[in-house]
């Protein structure tokens, strides 16, 4: 096959090589590499980014010499990622715009291309692809998807297979969310067939259109654009015995809206008799957010969730108390699909006594990271601190080990129950 | 995850003030390391006359800077607007789309901020009043100061300048500062906190008041490099009414804060006991409102 380079991408491609490695170098915490031979790694690299025929085979060599540190954070995102946000990096990678500044336009969230969903929320219960959560409103609950179904096929194509395949890699139940989520996902206005099974074995054909996302389409800097969105309700304890707060997000990001709903959330249940913080799924984001977000329920000053840890020293993670907190109990929803800052959210307030962690444990994914963009136009992210929790404990590798283990059951999704949330509520009924 | 978003803020904090407080010092006596080298007391009192003298500084009263805040290694795009009064109250505005707003202020008798990111925090609580008033370094005496040294030349964007290290009196803070050998404009200064060194270059001095003040400002913290650049700095405006205004979710924590220095202090007699003005006097430009 022809390259279907420019000498001038392959120049900019070595470049990049050059500033993955020596970012790697002088950013990761560790100064040792944790015992990588870092300037192999580059000759690996070198000479498949030389004579690379494609974009794809450049980031596929940068991607597995940053595999090498074996650590989370640590990505090569397309420079279609970026289109709309003109840049020193990204006008060279575009000859011919010469307009001035180094970051004309930053942080400009494009809705052009981006992906559309069908509304369906699914993990791998017991081997199998289960709809946990349907979205009221969304193309698939005007079809009919009901909790508990199983995804068969999607587009033709056994689920059984892939997710077999997924078995046994690390961030198994990252990547499986991850996957069942973009599997529905596509662009406007086309449709995707999918195959069901219900409780009682019967199969369901669908035809579902997609939608735009719910949520505000935010971005900051050189991470890709993401819709966010919360969710916020006040669910009533059996027996009049009183309400909880619930609030759940996917991301801890687009922190102008985020930030005041999650307080109307709180301030609206200050007397609630407990309140839940659902961060299943959540892969994580800014992480001061976590900080703003556990000064609602943390009274007492100078309390820190953790501590980061970098090259040049340490910076604690320490939680800024509100002038008014919740002080009932609190419970937080976990899962595998939880990451960075939601581990160190889960993982500070469950080590200050200030919650109880229910759920599967955390993917154990949870360095502070960076993203920059690369002379090619690519975007990097890296790690370039450890981070450990308050009670002492690295989360990367390792997790938020839930105090309550709870997980989905074919059953009581078919009964639309979440177990989440029902284990929880159990304790909340109690709990002083 | 962005672990550094609240970094960036206090570091665009640090370079605001830092660009504020560039009048130069004028320290009492100086110790040429190399005698072929001018003296530091001639080189800075020549950087004084540079920037306008004392006098133009001493004139000063208030500034405003409004600019652009940038952080081109991660695509950060911000605003910053700053005010500053001779007597050291400030207030910061900077606001990060995508990262939300910070507010950063100091009134003399509180420092406090306010983040969309982290929420609302007291940073320092005056012992006694108002001292919490730092005036900027360029209305320090000769006294502040206890050490000044000329250790070399250096060069700063290709230019000459000569380095100076000079020490604050009672900050822990020692800075080594970069004059251009022919206008003697700053061009550099590297700031030594603990273990943490900070590197602020300036460039594109225009005269604001009879005052030379850097419009471009890059500083660089552990190989992170922010930018201000200043669309404006204004001088001798008064503040906007109410600026320095105690929010009320400030003046909450205030109050929870006394609360628990006295049961703590009861607790605990040697303790030395949180004051604050009961009723701070208006300082220029300052209007308190009522609450």
């Amino acid at each position: 096959m022809a390259s279907t380079l420019t000498a001038e991408q392959q120049r900019r491609n070595l470049e990049s090589l050059d500033k993955v490695w020596s970012t790697v170098r002088d950013r990761y915490w560790d100064p040792t590499l944790g015992g990588v031979d870092w300037n192999a790694a580059k000759q690996v690299a070198l000479p498949k980014v030389r004579t690379a025929r494609s974009m794809a085979e450049v980031r596929a060599a940068l991607r597995e010499m940053v595999e090498k540190l074996g650590k989370s954070h640590f990505a090569i995102l397309p420079s279609e990622l970026y289109e709309g946000l003109e840049t020193d990096a990204t006008k060279r990678a575009s000859p011919g715009n010469t307009r001035d500044g180094s970051i004309a336009r930053a942080a400009q969230p494009s809705a052009a291309d981006e992906e559309c969903a069908v509304g369906i929320e699914a993990e791998v219960v017991d081997g199998k692809a289960l709809v946990t959560s349907v979205e009221a409103g969304s193309p698939a609950a005007l079809a009919g998807i009901r909790m508990g179904w199983e995804i068969v096929s999607v587009e033709g194509t056994p689920m059984a297979p892939l997710i077999s395949a997924l078995a046994g890699i690390r961030l198994r139940e990252h990547y499986e969310q991850t996957f069942l989520r973009g599997i529905f996902e596509g662009p406007l206005p086309e449709a995707v067939q999918a195959v069901f099974s219900d409780g009682a074995g019967n199969v369901h054909n669908r035809t579902l259109s997609r939608a735009t996302p719910k949520g505000n389409l935010a971005k900051l800097g050189y991470t890709p654009a993401t819709r966010v969105w919360l969710d916020a309700s006040q669910l009533a304890l059996p027996g009049d015995a009183g309400t909880v707060g619930y609030v759940r997000f996917n991301e801890f990001m687009d922190p102008e809206h985020l930030m005041p709903a999650f307080q109307k959330a709180v301030r609206e249940c200050l007397r609630c008799k407990g309140f839940i913080i659902d961060l299943r799924g959540n892969p994580g984001g800014l992480g001061a957010m976590s900080l703003g977000m556990a000064g609602w329920f943390v009274s007492k000053r100078s309390r820190r969730l953790g501590t980061m840890k970098e090259r040049e020293g340490d910076q604690d993670f320490t939680v800024n108390p509100r002038p008014e907190t919740f002080e009932g109990p609190l419970a937080i929803l976990v899962n595998g699909g939880s990451a960075s800052t939601s581990e160190i959210l889960a993982a500070g307030m469950q080590d200050l006594g200030r919650a109880r962690v229910f759920g599967t444990r955390t993917a154990g994914a949870a360095l502070p990271s960076q993203f920059i963009l690369l002379p090619n136009g690519d975007g990097f992210q890296y790690a370039e601190a450890n981070y450990i929790s308050r009670g002492g404990k690295v989360l990367e590798g390792e997790g938020v080990t839930p105090d309550v283990t709870v997980k989905h059951t074919r059953e009581s999704l078919l009964a639309e129950r979440d177990a989440f949330i029902d284990a929880a509520m159990s304790w909340l009924q109690t709990a002083k | 995850m962005i672990g550094n978003t609240m970094k960036l803020h206090t570091l665009t904090a640090a370079i605001v003030f830092t660009t504020m407080a560039l009048a130069q010092k004028a320290p009492q006596r100086s110790a040429p390391a190399n005698p072929r080298l001018p003296s530091a007391r001639s080189i800075l009192d020549k950087a004084v006359a540079a920037t306008g003298g004392k006098a133009a500084f001493q004139a000063i009263q208030t500034q405003r800077l409004v600019g652009k805040v940038m952080s081109p290694d991660i695509g950060i795009l911000g605003t910053v607007t700053a005010y500053r009064n001779k007597q050291g109250q400030s207030h910061l505005t900077i606001d990060i789309p995508g990262a939300g707003t910070t507010v950063q202020a100091n009134d003399g008798d509180v420092e406090w901020m306010d983040s969309t990111l982290t929420g609302p925090k007291i940073v320092r609580v005056a012992s006694t009043p108002g001292n919490l008033l730092v005036p900027g370094n360029e209305y320090m005496t000769p006294e502040d100061y206890s050490k000044m040294e000329v250790s070399g030349t250096d060069s700063v964007d290709g230019k000459p300048c000569y380095s100076v290290d000079l020490k604050v009196k009672e900050r822990n803070e020692e800075i080594n500062a970069c004059y251009d050998t022919t206008s003697f404009l700053a061009l550099r200064m590297i700031t030594k906190a603990g273990a943490t060194a900070t590197t602020s270059v300036f460039s594109d001095y225009r005269d604001v008041a009879g005052v030379k003040m850097a419009f471009t400002v890059r500083t660089e913290v552990k190989d992170r490099v922010v930018e201000m650049k200043f669309e404006s700095i204004t001088a001798n405006e008064p503040f906007p009414p109410n600026l320095l205004d105690v929010p009320d979710d400030i003046e909450k924590l205030l109050q929870q804060r006394e609360s628990t220095e006295i049961r703590e202090a009861e607790e605990d007699k040697d303790r030395p006991k949180l004051r604050r003005r009961p009723a701070p006097a208006a300082a220029p430009g300052k209007k308190k409102s009522a609450k």
